[in-house]
């Protein structure tokens, strides 16, 4: 079951990069992230499960697909033609690297954590509230920016 | 709760400028950014002669008796970047007062700035390497802001570009940082220096993160573009601090205080550096933007940074973190001329510009001292650091890259001179025949700038106990060698 | 609930490599600025599922916290970088890369 979300979470993605229609490509991209959802909840994250599928699936697809319809048919750039086999060969010989080197990596399953039955919300306003600070400051910069850009576009349009 | 100023005092400004905006349009955001920066200037010299010169501060915040636990934490290293942060950017801020008025909304820019300082604050004052990755995200997506504040095509395509190679960099950093969480169960420094984590793999993916955050060469393709299309107080505060407290001082922290530092990451630097500063060097030589040669010139100089800190030894990483300071006050002087440059006669293209030292003798005195510093000239500020490294090189049997080291110095000091007698001396060009100088704001922070060049290279010693000693020392703990012996060399 | 033969083998970690191979390749390889901005999204969805799945049997809370401060952080990039899309757009009409005249390295 698993191992199916996981394969469904690949060929999305890779659809996502190849499909040329960019429309569709966004809406790969957000089924994706449905699925990247529902592994997180069943990897026992299920707050981490909610915000993929509401922020990323949701908000920024929704930032995704206004930005490709404003832009509409100009959206589709012409790729340089590299056919998809040469990618399915790149990720073969990737796979096959991968495969071979992943028992080498220093990712142990066997480890203690320390931390066990903490709330989430603690961690997140008690243990790093720091973390909030640097947040806030993320969505200012954000905010700003964006600002100075839609600001600008206006004052050209002028 | 006095050190989180550093982080909180812009952050708060920064929100309601806006809102003053509204009221005044260029006094009042003018006024309240510099005095912010002024204050923190203050409260860091403040620090630095209350401090006693080892250990850290370390202060955790208390909210309604609760603890909040925001943990900052002020050690050697911290003080020195902050100290240096709070310079740049008071000057940057000065020199913003007359140079900004053309792009757009100043209460705008001003919030931009004050939460790229903010940031760059936080990340030098946190112990947590996942907070650096979030504070290092809100300083590059600030440095977008700016580069796009060119309000041209190129600086769009420019800060897009930044963006995106920015991006790159930052997933390898984040997917290091989930490396080091996944097998320690922790970010916090001390803690995964304490539990002896080591891994080739996230070495690797850490060494081509902080790269392509400081501009190594192969690394440096987004520097040039977005420097160039950028106003000039971007290249100034980014190549002047950012690209260190993201880069180098990052690198510093995580390979000397959290992961072991191996004789592989050393010999990696090293290499990094010595192309860097040899391909910076070169390529700047074709240039004749002044502000894209400065980018490269700032590869160069970079590489050198990287170098000094790379070898391992007490006088190399002293001397490293010396040229790091040097390099910010000069390099943001330099780029800060070329900004004045612009802001006169509408081009930065030295072919098309001559003899403007008659009627900015400001701009072009200032942008002397910065150049014969930046070439190492003595007595300057930037001849020390570059001795330092190259004994540090020498002493450390690496006799080939120091005379590279060496011959690349020239190098930089032939372009660099090539510019100002192509930008400031020779016959005016009649276009350019009744500028007048600069505005006031913009002489004082350039002079400023200047004068900070010519006292640090005239008393360098100061300097060096004051500031770098304590943060080479921090840095020496981490390879754990005894550095009392260092006392004698002064 | 989820099978414990499946996790000590690896899937999740060869979805990882996989993802981040996969969005490395759209970044060198398409010229359309939207698709950069894919190829970011997909990279900083592999490093999520990694944090997630790399700290599965034991505490989740703080690798759940971290993943959403990167959804956070990676959802403002989104908006900036859209905004530039947009930006650009109306100064050139075109969001293709190699239109990108004046970026010499």
């Amino acid at each position: 079951m698993d191992i199916l979300f996981l394969v469904g979470v690949i060929v999305f993605v890779a659809c996502a990069v190849l499909l040329k229609d960019m429309m569709k490509a966004a809406i790969c991209l957000m089924v994706s992230s449905i699925i990247m959802g529902i592994i997180f909840f069943r990897l026992h994250a299920p707050y981490a499960g909610v915000f993929e599928i509401s922020v990323i699936a949701g908000l920024v697809m929704v930032l995704f697909i206004m930005t490709i319809s404003l832009i509409g048919g100009d959206a589709d750039v012409k790729e340089p033609p590299v056919p998809i086999a040469v990618f399915i060969f790149l990720f073969l010989v990737f796979s096959l690297v991968v495969a071979l080197k992943i028992p080498g990596l220093p990712i142990d399953q066997s480890r203690v954590l320390p931390i066990g039955s903490v709330k989430i919300g603690e961690v997140l306003w008690i243990r790093r509230t720091f973390d909030i600070i640097g947040q806030v400051g993320v969505i200012f910069a954000g905010v700003f920016v964006l600002l100075s850009v839609v600001g600008a576009r206006r004052k050209n349009g002028k | 709760m006095f050190l989180f100023i550093f982080v909180a005092i812009p952050l708060i400004v920064a929100s309601v400028m806006l809102i003053i905006g509204r009221f005044s349009r260029d006094v009042l955001p003018d006024f309240l950014a510099n005095l912010c920066f002024f204050l923190l200037l203050c409260a860091s010299i403040m620090i630095s002669c209350s401090w006693p010169g080892t250990g850290q501060y370390m202060h955790i915040l208390k909210w309604f008796s609760t603890n909040l636990n925001i943990k900052v934490v002020l050690d050697g290293l911290s003080l020195l970047m902050i100290f240096t942060i709070s310079i740049v950017s008071l000057s940057v801020g000065l020199f913003s007062i007359n140079y900004m008025g053309k792009y757009g909304s100043k209460s705008l820019y001003y919030a931009i700035l004050l939460v790229l300082v903010a940031s760059m604050n936080g990340i030098v004052l946190t112990a947590d390497l996942f907070t650096m990755y979030i504070f290092i995200e809100a300083a590059g997506i600030a440095s977008y802001g700016l580069v796009s504040l060119g309000r041209t095509r190129y600086s769009t395509e420019g800060a897009f570009k930044y963006l995106v190679l920015s991006a790159i960099a930052s997933s390898f950093i984040l997917l290091g940082i989930a490396g080091v969480f996944v097998n320690t169960g922790t970010t916090d420094i001390r803690s995964i220096s304490a539990s002896g984590f080591s891994s080739k793999f996230f070495i690797i993916l850490f060494l081509t993160g902080f790269s392509f955050k400081c501009g190594l060469v192969p690394f440096h393709t987004w520097m040039p573009d977005a420097y160039t299309a950028a106003p000039a107080v971007l290249p100034a505060i980014s190549s002047g601090i950012f690209v260190k407290v993201a880069g180098v001082y990052t690198v510093a922290r995580i390979f000397f205080n959290a992961l072991p530092f191996s004789a592989g990451v050393s010999s990696v630097m090293v290499y990094l550096g010595i192309i860097s500063i040899v391909v910076g060097a070169l390529l700047a030589l074709g240039q004749s933007g002044l502000k894209r040669l400065l980018a490269y010139s700032s590869i160069s100089q970079v590489g050198y940074i990287i170098l000094g800190i790379g070898i391992g030894t007490p006088l190399g990483i002293i001397g490293g973190l010396l040229h790091m300071f040097n390099h910010a006050i000069f390099k943001s002087l330099l780029f800060l001329n070329a900004g004045a440059v612009e802001y006169t006669c509408g081009t930065d293209d030295s072919l098309k510009l001559g003899g403007l030292g008659k009627n900015m003798p400001f701009t072009s005195t200032t942008n002397v001292i910065g150049l014969l510093s930046a070439a190492g000239v003595p007595p300057l500020n930037g001849f020390w650091s570059k001795l330092i490294i190259v004994v540090a090189l020498f002493k450390a049997n690496m006799f080939l890259y120091g005379f590279i080291a060496i011959l690349a110095s020239v190098l930089t000091l032939g372009y660099l001179l090539l510019i100002q007698r192509r930008v400031f001396f020779g016959k005016i060009k009649e276009c350019f025949e009744n500028i007048v100088d600069v505005p006031f704001w913009m002489n004082l922070s350039m002079v400023g700038l200047g004068l900070v060049c010519v006292w640090v290279g005239v008393s360098f010693a100061p300097i060096l106990i004051k500031w770098v000693l304590p943060a080479a020392n921090v840095l020496m703990q981490g390879i754990r060698t005894s550095f009392c012996a260092l006392g004698g060399i002064l | 609930m989820v099978n414990n033969a499946l996790h000590n083998g690896l899937a999740y970690t060869y979805t990882v490599f996989a993802m981040l191979f996969i969005g490395f390749y759209c970044i060198f390889t398409r010229r359309s600025m939207i698709r950069l901005l894919i190829g970011i999204e997909i990279i900083s969805k592999a490093i999520c599922l990694f944090i997630i799945s790399g700290s599965y049997p034991q505490g989740t809370a703080v690798a759940q916290v971290l993943v959403i401060t990167v959804i956070v952080i990676e959802v403002c990039v989104m908006a900036v970088g859209l905004g530039l899309v947009i930006n650009a757009y109306r100064r050139s009409k075109s969001i293709d890369v190699r239109d990108f005249s004046n970026l010499k390295g």
